[in-house]
């Protein structure tokens, strides 16, 4: 079979990807992109919305301005980028690893690389994932299928919708929809507190008086040919009281209920995975646990804000980039882990030594919440006042260097 | 005195605003940044939001160039630009910053393309090349 050698192969040619590999040609590695689609760009090239770079380029741009910008990076560099080719399998080979490509124009081949950078992205949580009965009828879509539909191949997938999970996507889409003539009945969010950024409650809901039901359950999706309306009904002690449900009548029913990191290959090959993330376990070098292995972007954790996947996607790269000339200080000796009122730290190891650089997400709302972080004696290492906390907001920290081998950090309500 | 609470739509952070109105003046509070003053102010006098829509591309395939509004547009005149450019359709090659539609309605801003797209297979990338050489 057919091979190729390079330092190092990134998987996926989205922000995370692009923003990797840029760093890693920087640094002189010879680099190369392996991404499934016909270009790169991943999931921002189908949202065309503005909000995208605020801290990273320091201006705001669309989603595919955003790719534009890291993809213009590329090309005075060396970095090889092959579209249309997919990564179906990472194995070992003395010290290296051996992917298998498979490739549109190519066929199939094995890429030889030092290192690998994982930046897959994630997929969609769909219906059967929350277990929501009813018909199986058409016009059901996952947001983010809806999105790629109308953004970038200009269909609509209906008249009249109501969009179950109030998170960024959900509320973007609520917008796109209104936008393109489509009528948004509400957004059902199971949850009491909205799942997206504040700003887009703003600028996609209250802007066209879009009824938001909290603390609300879709209990049937009804129609035989095509969705005819869904039954919604309010949680009472976690359960949906059925007295007080009600049908609202529409012909399309979108799902926005979350993205899981897309890591089939990275399991097969052996990498631990975190079970609250679903992305691989790694240490402050963004190393799983395959030496030689890096991951960042939303197939680490999913991110709320681009510009947090390319600062990890550089960080990440700059561990492949000090692997390859051997200068990797690997000597994380540390675990810390996520107690009451946190629900993830990434990553999950450090060097006790140095302290380190953390993302973390909160289990609550509070417009005010104290962080602190203990050491395995009960003493407090640090602690710090954080504002507007909710679960949809990724905050981030930094430890000083600890005299012990593990931290705990827990978030208090203010 | 009216008070209006609005949250600031400039950055991530989306600063909850208190937007007091009396009679001519208006204050803001509880802004992070002076965008959040500034949005807080122009939310009462003359609400703007930056426009995104995709626009068909005139090709065998069907696909859509991303396009915004140069600069925020006024709320009001947002329908009419939206129902023009979901109806309407442009020739290939498209550059990032080509102007779709030029002054729309009089306003002095411009609806421009917000992506690129030199023929619809999309890709302007260098694509690898596997060389004989290089197969080991
Ligand atoms: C709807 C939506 C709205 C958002 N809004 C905002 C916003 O307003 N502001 C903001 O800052 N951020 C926003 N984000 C977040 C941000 O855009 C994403 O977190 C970021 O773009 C993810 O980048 P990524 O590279 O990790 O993943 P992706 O963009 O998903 O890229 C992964 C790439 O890997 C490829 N791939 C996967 N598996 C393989 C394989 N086996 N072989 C080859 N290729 C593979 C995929 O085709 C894809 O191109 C939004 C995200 C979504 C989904
Ligand atoms: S006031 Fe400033 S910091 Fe607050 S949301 Fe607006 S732009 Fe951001």
């Amino acid at each position: 079979m057919k091979r190729i050698e390079f330092d190092t192969a990134v998987i996926g040619g989205g922000a995370a990807g692009l923003s990797a590999a840029a760093k890693c040609a920087e640094n002189d590695l010879k680099t190369v992109i392996i991404e499934r689609e016909n270009r790169t760009g991943g999931v921002l090239n189908q949202c065309i919305h503005s909000g995208f770079g605020v801290h990273y380029f320091q201006t705001e741009l669309t989603g595919p301005e955003y790719a534009l910008r890291l993809a213009d990076k590329l090309k005075s560099s060396d970095v090889e980028i092959m579209l249309g080719a997919s990564v179906t399998a990472i194995a070992e080979n003395n010290g290296k690893y051996d992917l298998t490509v498979y490739s549109k124009t190519h066929g199939v081949f094995i890429i030889t690389t030092r290192t690998v950078i994982l930046a897959m992205g994630c997929r969609e949580r769909c219906r059967g994932n929350i277990g929501i009965p009813g018909e199986r009828c058409a016009g059901v879509f996952n947001a983010g299928f809806a999105q790629q539909l109308i953004n970038t191949e200009g269909y609509l997938p209906g008249s009249k919708a109501v969009i179950v999970g109030s998170g960024d996507i959900g509320l973007i889409m609520a917008r796109r929809l209104t936008w393109s003539g489509v009528k948004v009945e509400c957004v059902v969010e199971i949850m009491p507190y909205p799942a997206g950024l504040s700003r887009n409650i703003a600028q996609c809901l209250e802007d066209f008086s879009i009824p938001l039901h909290l603390a609300h359950t879709v209990t049937e999706i009804c129609g035989r040919e095509r969705v005819e309306g869904v039954k919604i009904a309010p949680l009472v002690n976690g359960e949906p009281d059925l007295q007080q449900e009600k049908f609202i009548a529409c012909d399309t029913v979108l799902f926005s209920v979350g993205l899981v990191p897309e890591n089939e290959i990275a399991r097969l090959c052996g990498i631990e995975l975190d079970p609250v993330t679903k992305g691989a376990k790694v240490d402050g070098n963004l190393m799983t646990s395959k030496a030689g292995i890096f991951a960042c972007g939303n197939v680490l954790h999913v991110h709320d804000l681009v510009d947090f996947v390319s600062q990890e996607a550089e960080r990440a790269a700059v561990s492949a980039v000090r692997l390859c000339k051997g200068t990797l200080n690997a000597a994380d000796d540390a675990n810390i882990c996520a107690a009451e009122g946190v629900r993830y730290v990434v990553p999950q190891k450090f060097s006790s030594a140095c302290g380190g650089k953390f993302f973390m997400r909160s289990t609550f709302v509070a417009d005010t919440a104290q962080l602190t972080v203990k050491n395995i004696n009960g003493e407090v290492i640090f602690s710090k006042k954080l504002h507007y906390v909710k679960p949809a907001e990724m905050l981030t920290f930094e430890l000083p260097p600890i005299n012990s081998i593990g931290a705990i950090a827990t978030l208090e309500k203010l | 005195m009216k008070k209006i609470e609005k949250i600031c739509i400039n950055c991530p952070a989306g600063c909850h605003l208190e937007i007091a109105v009396d009679d001519n003046k208006i204050s803001v509070s509880g802004n992070r940044c002076p965008k959040g003053k500034s949005y807080g102010e122009s939310e009462i006098t003359d609400p703007r939001r930056t426009v995104t829509a995709a626009v068909l591309v005139k090709s065998d395939k069907r696909c859509c160039i991303p396009v915004k509004s140069s600069a925020p547009l006024p709320v009001k005149l947002i329908p009419a630009l939206l129902k023009k450019l979901y109806s309407m359709t442009v020739g290939l090659p498209i550059r990032h910053g080509d102007v779709i539609i030029k002054n729309f309605s009089g306003t002095a801003i411009d609806i421009i393309a917000a992506g690129e797209m030199l023929n619809s297979d999309f890709p302007s990338e260098k694509n690898l090349q596997l060389s004989e050489t290089e197969l080991i």
